[in-house]
């Protein structure tokens, strides 16, 4: 029982003490003064020693609960202490009455003046026993009541931390660096060639929306994201001021074929930051997509600086890649990154090979 | 005032430079594309102020910082896209920084409280603000040292740094045989070195992978046996450190 209930139950068994004493002796009319004192004072110890006993019939209510599996062993410790509690409670007005009866009269207490309620103890047990389990009832309740305040806070929690991990998804997806830097060359072109403003701004805007919709489709035409690639490739032309030549050697047949959103795109970046940049001098990047059999083969491959093979594999670009082929295909795809002697790199994937219908491309 | 531009989107650079222009009482030095550059044309020409970008390709605004020596960086005004630890190093440390995109206004005005500081600053707080901002720049811990000689940038890749060793003002690290000066007290490039290295003496910094064993020294002292054979003694003082650090360092 935790102290900060003692005083809720103080006062309110002080409370149901004093009513139900008052009303018990104004109801019997015809008593002598001594009487109604007498009676006024065996109904408030009644109720005053259930408010003493109720703390611990909570606390035990609250530590022996009925849990699931747990029950049978419940009832058996809440009926016997049901019955001990109103024993006790029986024992202990007894002995209260007596001591304030001899009070009252002016007598003294001797053995011979404790009459123990002998006769109508069956009453009074039946009373305390149900008393008893309406304590527990109480306690079960306010620990049902806690259980789900902490619940509510807990699922509240959860979502924050949900809702914090997909601001971070977002913010890595939308790439602030690219962005902030893209928006710093719209505004250097803004003056002296709107017209490579105005195109870089579209092709922002496109990629952007490309982003933004990434979530709600788990896969896209071919044909689509190369289209990425080219609004990718031409931002970055602007932004590096270098010629970026995207070569795509791209089979007809599969223009179609179904790949995750930004599938090509990363990887294009990747080519772009760490095998191009470097150079100062641009360079090339080569896009080849062809069906084997069922498997559709998609290689991006860059003339850049390349890097060592280890900082290959931990870069962000490429894990993010690779996680998400994982996800999508499990053992159904192949992926490999090689660095060729002299600089760049080249990643080949296959993918089980899905075509859109037709019926969606004529939509699409 | 003699200002240089550092910037690797051609575009952008080119708008730093009219916006410096338009600017009276202005002069740019250079104009540069990459971080080698800027290394080399601000030892050349010395310039009052910098306007640096922090992501360029193959090198940072930091390690051109930790090239050139904080001790002779001009004035640095900091544009970046977007970092937000590197924010809250500029917020402490940085004596201006723009955010991208920027506006031809916002430069100018800090191209006009630059004017205004080097009026009034002295050498000694210039240093002292890089220094702190390279102690608290956020790629820490550093994968490589950037390291000068003359108007030339060498990189010196962490994992192949023997020691380095205090020498006046100056750090020297020693790499597969050959020596490296850097403009950096001992204290900071611990620091920005971070864990895989321990002193073993209040002036030598050593990297933990490249000691072979501890070897008795006679008189109660004790070396450090190098891979390459070289003994160097460790002091008292730092002998239970090491032997602590090299206990935990896998």
């Amino acid at each position: 029982m935790r102290p900060r209930i003692a005083p809720y139950v103080l006062a309110i068994g002080g409370a149901i003490s004093l009513l139900t004493a008052s009303i018990a002796t104004e109801w019997q009319s015809g008593l002598s003064a001594q009487a109604r004192v007498n009676a006024f004072l065996l109904n408030f110890t009644y109720w005053a020693i259930w408010t003493a006993l109720a703390p611990a019939a909570i606390s035990l209510g609250t530590r022996v609960p009925f849990r699931r599996g747990r029950r049978v062993r419940a009832l058996l410790i809440h009926a016997v202490a049901g019955f001990l509690f109103a024993f006790g409670h029986v024992a202990l007005l007894t002995i209260a009455g007596t001591v304030l009866r001899a009070l009252v009269a002016g007598s003294r207490v001797t053995p011979e003046n404790f009459h123990f309620m002998w006769p109508g103890i069956r009453t009074h047990i039946e009373w305390g026993t149900t008393m008893y389990w309406a304590l527990v009832a109480v306690a079960h309740a306010m620990a049902y009541r806690e259980e789900a305040q902490a619940r509510a806070v807990r699922a509240a929690q959860l979502e924050a931390s949900l809702a914090r991990a997909q601001v971070l998804a977002l913010q890595r997806q939308l790439q602030p660096h690219f962005l902030f830097n893209t928006l710093q060359t719209i505004s250097a072109l803004v003056r002296g060639n709107p017209a490579a403003a105005e195109r870089t701004i579209e092709q922002l805007g496109d990629l952007l929306r490309a982003t933004l919709r990434s979530g709600d489709r788990t896969e896209i035409p071919l044909l689509q994201e190369l289209e990425y690639v080219d609004h990718y490739v031409g931002i970055q032309q602007a932004n590096l001021g270098a010629r970026l030549d995207v070569r795509k050697d791209v089979a007809p047949d599969v223009l179609h074929a179904l790949v995750p959103p930004l599938l090509l795109q990363p990887l294009v970046e990747n080519a772009v930051r760490h095998g191009l940049a470097p150079k100062g001098s641009g360079g090339t990047i080569t896009i080849d997509a062809r069906a084997e059999g069922e498997r559709l083969r998609l290689i991006v491959a860059d003339d850049g600086v390349g890097a060592p093979i280890e900082e290959i594999r931990e870069g962000v670009g490429l894990s993010n890649t690779r996680e998400r082929l994982d996800r999508l295909y499990g053992a159904e795809h192949e992926y490999t990154v090689v660095t060729r002697r002299g600089g760049g790199l080249t990643v080949t994937m296959t993918l089980p090979l899905q075509m859109m219908r037709t019926v969606e491309r004529r939509t699409a | 005032m003699r200002i240089l531009i550092a910037e690797d989107q051609p575009a952008v650079r080119e708008q730093l430079a009219a916006i410096v222009r338009a600017e009276a009482g202005t002069d740019i030095v250079a104009a540069c594309a990459n971080g080698r550059e800027a290394v080399a044309q601000i030892v050349t020409h010395s310039p009052d102020v910098a306007l640096l970008d922090i992501q360029m390709p193959e090198m940072t605004g930091f390690e051109v910082i930790e090239a050139v020596g904080a001790d002779v960086m001009p004035l640095v005004i900091f544009v970046t896209a977007y970092d937000e630890h590197a924010v809250k190093a500029f917020e402490v440390h940085a004596f201006d920084y723009v955010l991208k995109p920027f506006s031809p206004a916002r430069i100018a005005e800090a191209l006009r409280r630059a004017s205004r500081q080097l009026e009034v600053q002295d050498r000694a707080t210039n240093t002292a603000r890089l220094e702190a901002l390279l102690r608290n720049a956020p790629d820490a811990p550093r994968t490589r040292v950037a390291v000068r000689t003359g108007r030339r940038v060498v990189f010196v890749r962490r994992e192949n740094i023997d020691y380095v060793e205090a020498s006046g003002n100056y750090a020297i690290i020693h790499a597969g045989g050959v020596r490296y000066q850097i403009r950096q007290t001992l204290t900071d490039i611990e620091s920005s070195l971070g864990e895989g290295f321990a002193r073993i003496h209040r002036a030598r910094l050593v990297n933990l992978s490249r000691i072979r064993e501890m070897a008795m020294a006679g008189g109660g002292e004790y070396d450090v046996v190098m891979q390459d054979g070289q003994r160097l003694r460790v002091t008292r003082l730092f002998r239970h450190i090491l032997e602590e650090k090299l206990r935990t360092t896998p």
